[in-house]
């Protein structure tokens, strides 16, 4: 029998929603105060109204339980999974009112796009676009990037309301130290200290390529935000090929790989244990990965007489790799060039990339490094299964912050998860063909939302179909939280909504 | 063990000194390749002026698979004396697509090369390479003159037309030259669009970056001005970019510029950017930009809803330390 939601628990739910609504009210300060810097005055009375609305609808939620006391698993779980499409929602009221969105179904999902660090964007004439705008966008990202309960635990916002729950119903199970808020106060602390370098140098080489210096400032913020986190959204619509700089491009590389490595491992290198990041699970399938669909990459376009080039290969290919594998989505090739100068293996090369994404406990995205080197694990220990005599007890052991023995459960979870994301891509990809579209753009788009990588071509675009639109919110929305939090909020939502009698006859 | 090695250092030594004289023969031949066809009397070009006097027809023309003028039959066809500025119909027309004068708005550079004397951009090494083996062929020409072809019966001008006036009649549609294209057009190109030259017009945006291996020269991005919002960045001579008042952002509507130049899907000169090489560029329309007014009363929505919050968190507060 499913666990149906009390109205007590809905409106526990309710208060903590509205504690991030309210969180969120105050993130549009930002843009705002951007806009007043800049006399934007539009964007200014804009973000000032959005503010509003989300700070009303934020104190509204919270009063439909004054003392919610401390937060079930259950609650949690609905929470976090409510909290990535409530914000969006209220994301959108700005976004929208900028002008430059087809519908208003198009703001959503840059919405969604933005605090999934999704990166995909439908938004139109980007280069138009308001610095307040802009810093809305890149806020998004950061605060999607290290985690809506991250930032809300770090901040202290649930008080005692059961952080422990919240953490790991947003996919995080690994604590930096034992408590929560120090651990999210760490997350929040290095990705300071890494974008706030970032930033500097980019803003050198910004200042050097004939920028004007609130521009460079801006500009090397904001990719120096969606490069650590992951995000992918730029500030100008030529991505990253816009500054034509190879030492941004090899900055912003170093950014998205640092970005795609557990936080855990940074305090264990921090510690001096550098050994443990190489003996970890991890990196050694990052390495045996990257480098096995970087030989498959380079081989299937060196074969392409438009893309065969070896500095092209060097510059575009190798940025395009680590776009990928990091899930961050900046582009250094045009989505033309993907469909046309590419080869279609080069193209699918990217979609398997990015499919499997990064390190857990990172802001990267996808099925994971970890989740494959245990199912690689599991692979190897059947083997010696097989070939040991049968009295002889088989014992895989795997290095991820300290020496690990593989189980039947580690490996149950890795493998489901594993199935959930390939099914959600073929899905996707179903959906894509079913609106029109060619078989290989639909699974590389069905890839890129689910695995929250963003390099879009063309199946995403400005007022596209509603109905594929949604499904790909959803998949954005569902990779993100790692199918589990999503699957347990629907199952949920759904035992409520049956009524009480049927439920028994089932 | 280190007699052995000696003795094997004899097939290496013998292999480097074959690979020496291989390269040395190699580059003899080039030199004497080069030279026979610079005087003009090399055996493997053929006469195009005798073709083209003697009636020509379709056959008589070279063309590739296409249909597109073999251009190395072009280099020959440049008249003596001509600078290289009336021939644009002739074939090799990338080498002579820069310096056609534009129809509509006064160009910058009007004769193929970069304007106020400076070099062409060096990504055209190609048609750079085309237009100074044109003119190398014209000097050559001019110390052995071919016998002038004979004055033809013109069947528009009449008699006494200029016999140097070499136009082919027989001139096949050249797709190497496309005029007037859309940036949109660019975007979404596939290979027929590579290496052509283009001609497209858009708003200026964003900033002007200094291309970083080439001094002198820099990026802007030119945004179509339909809805597509289609961009192309367009590699041009700093020099050039004079024109330019205004660059597109927030609240200014960047220059809109003419650009002739040659489209790559994936340059070479670039690691593989999809870029469109500036030769000629004109200022259509100046840029502007939109002043924005302070206007307080936008700012009334806003602000009741913010202080309507602002009251609700208070009693809310209250309400809980009431509990407590």
């Amino acid at each position: 029998m499913w666990l149906r939601f009390t109205l007590y628990d809905l409106r526990v739910i309710g208060h903590y929603l509205g504690t991030l609504v309210l969180f969120f009210a105050v993130l549009m300060l930002v843009p705002l105060g951007t806009a007043l810097v800049f006399q934007e005055w539009e964007p200014a009375s804009r973000y000032l109204v959005a503010a509003g609305i989300t700070m009303v609808a934020g104190c509204t939620l919270r009063f439909l339980r004054i003392e919610p006391g401390r937060l079930s698993r259950r609650q949690a779980l609905a929470v976090t999974g409510f909290a990535w499409v409530v914000l969006a929602l209220f994301a959108s009221i700005p976004l929208y009112f900028s002008g430059h969105y087809a519908t208003y179904l198009d703001a959503v999902f840059d919405g969604v796009s933005g605090l999934t660090t999704t990166g995909a964007s439908v938004i139109v004439d980007l280069d138009h676009l308001s610095y307040a705008d802009n810093m809305f966008r890149f806020a998004m990202h950061a605060l999607g990037g290290l985690g809506l309960i991250v930032v809300a635990l770090s901040f202290g916002l649930f008080g005692r309301g059961g952080g422990a729950s919240l953490f790991s119903s947003e996919g995080r199970s690994e604590h930096v130290v034992p408590n929560v808020v120090q651990t999210t106060q760490f997350i929040a602390r290095i990705t300071l200290i890494i974008v706030t370098v970032a930033t500097a140098i980019i803003m050198g080489l910004c200042l050097g390529l004939g920028m004007e210096p609130a521009r460079a400032f801006l500009n090397a913020l904001w990719v120096s935000i969606s490069g650590f986190l992951t995000g992918g959204f730029t500030p100008m619509q030529l991505s990253i090929m816009y500054y034509h700089s190879f030492p941004l491009e090899c900055i912003l590389m170093v950014l998205m790989i640092l970005g795609s490595i557990s936080f855990v491992l940074y305090a264990e290198v921090g510690k001096g244990n550098v050994s443990a990041f190489f003996r970890d699970i991890e990196t050694k399938t990052m390495v045996l990965w990257i480098a096995v669909m970087a030989f498959v990459f380079t081989a299937t376009l060196s074969s392409w007489s438009l893309f065969d080039d070896m500095l092209a290969l060097l510059r575009r290919g190798l940025f395009m790799i680590i776009s990928a594998f990091t899930t961050t989505g900046f582009q250094v090739v045009t989505t033309n060039q993907i469909t046309t100068a590419f080869s279609n293996g080069a193209f699918l090369t990217l979609a398997f990339i990015m499919a499997v994404g990064g390190s857990s406990g990172s802001t990267a995205g996808g099925i994971k490094f970890s989740r494959m080197g245990i199912i690689l694990k599991s692979i190897v220990a059947n083997v010696k299964e097989a070939l040991a005599p049968d009295s002889a007890r088989v014992v895989v052991a795997y290095n991820h912050l300290g020496r690990r023995v593989l189980t039947p459960n580690i490996v149950k979870e890795a493998m489901t998860v594993f199935i959930l994301y390939v099914i959600t891509y073929v899905i996707g990809a179903l959906v894509g063909i079913a609106h029109g579209g060619e078989a290989i753009p639909a699974i590389f788009e069905s890839v890129a939302m689910t695995s929250n990588g963003g390099i879009i071509t063309s199946m995403a675009h400005p007022g596209m179909a509603p109905t594929l639109e949604l499904f790909y919110i959803l998949q954005m929305w569902a990779g993100r939280l790692e199918f589990v939090t999503l699957l347990a909020l629907i199952v949920e939502v759904g035992a409520s909504l049956v009524p009480r009698r049927k439920a028994r006859r089932s | 063990m280190s007699r052995l090695r000696k003795g094997a250092r004899l097939p290496v030594l013998g292999l480097v000194t074959a690979a020496l004289a291989g390269w040395l023969l190699a580059v003899t031949c080039v030199a004497v390749g080069g030279a026979v066809s610079d005087d003009g009397t090399g055996p493997a070009e053929p006469a195009p002026r005798a073709a083209w006097a003697d009636n020509p027809t379709n056959e008589a023309v070279p063309t590739d698979d296409t249909g597109v003028v073999d251009p190395n039959a072009g280099k020959d066809k440049q008249p003596e004396g001509n600078d290289g500025n009336s021939s644009g119909a002739g074939a090799g027309s990338d080498a002579n697509a820069g310096t056609v004068p534009p129809a509509g708005p006064a160009p910058q550079s009007g004769d193929g090369a970069a304007p106020d004397g400076s070099p062409a951009p060096p990504a055209e090494g190609e048609d750079a390479g085309t237009g100074s083996e044109a003119g190398d062929a014209a000097d050559a020409a001019e110390g052995d003159k071919p016998v002038a072809p004979p004055v033809l019966p013109d069947p528009v001008f009449g008699e006494g037309t200029n016999p140097d006036n070499l136009i082919n009649p027989q001139q096949k549609p050249d797709s190497s030259f496309i005029y007037d294209t859309s940036i949109s057009a660019l975007q979404d190109a596939d290979s027929y669009l590579n290496n052509q030259t283009v001609q497209v017009t858009g708003e200026v945006v964003g900033d002007r970056i200094k291309a970083e291996f080439d001094p002198g020269f820099c990026w802007i991005v030119l945004q179509a001005n339909d809805d597509s919002y289609a961009e192309v960045p367009v590699f041009i001579a700093t020099d050039v970019t004079a024109p330019i008042d205004t660059y597109g952002s927030y609240g200014r509507k960047g220059t809109t510029l003419q650009v002739r130049g040659i489209f790559h899907l994936s340059c070479s000169d670039h690691e593989g950017l999809t870029d469109l090489h500036a030769d000629t560029v004109a200022a259509v329309e100046k840029g502007s930009i939109t002043q924005q007014t302070l206007d307080p009363k936008a700012f009334i929505p806003g602000g009741i809803l913010t202080v309507l919050g602002l009251v609700m968190l208070l009693v809310f507060r209250h309400m809980r330390e009431g509990r407590r």
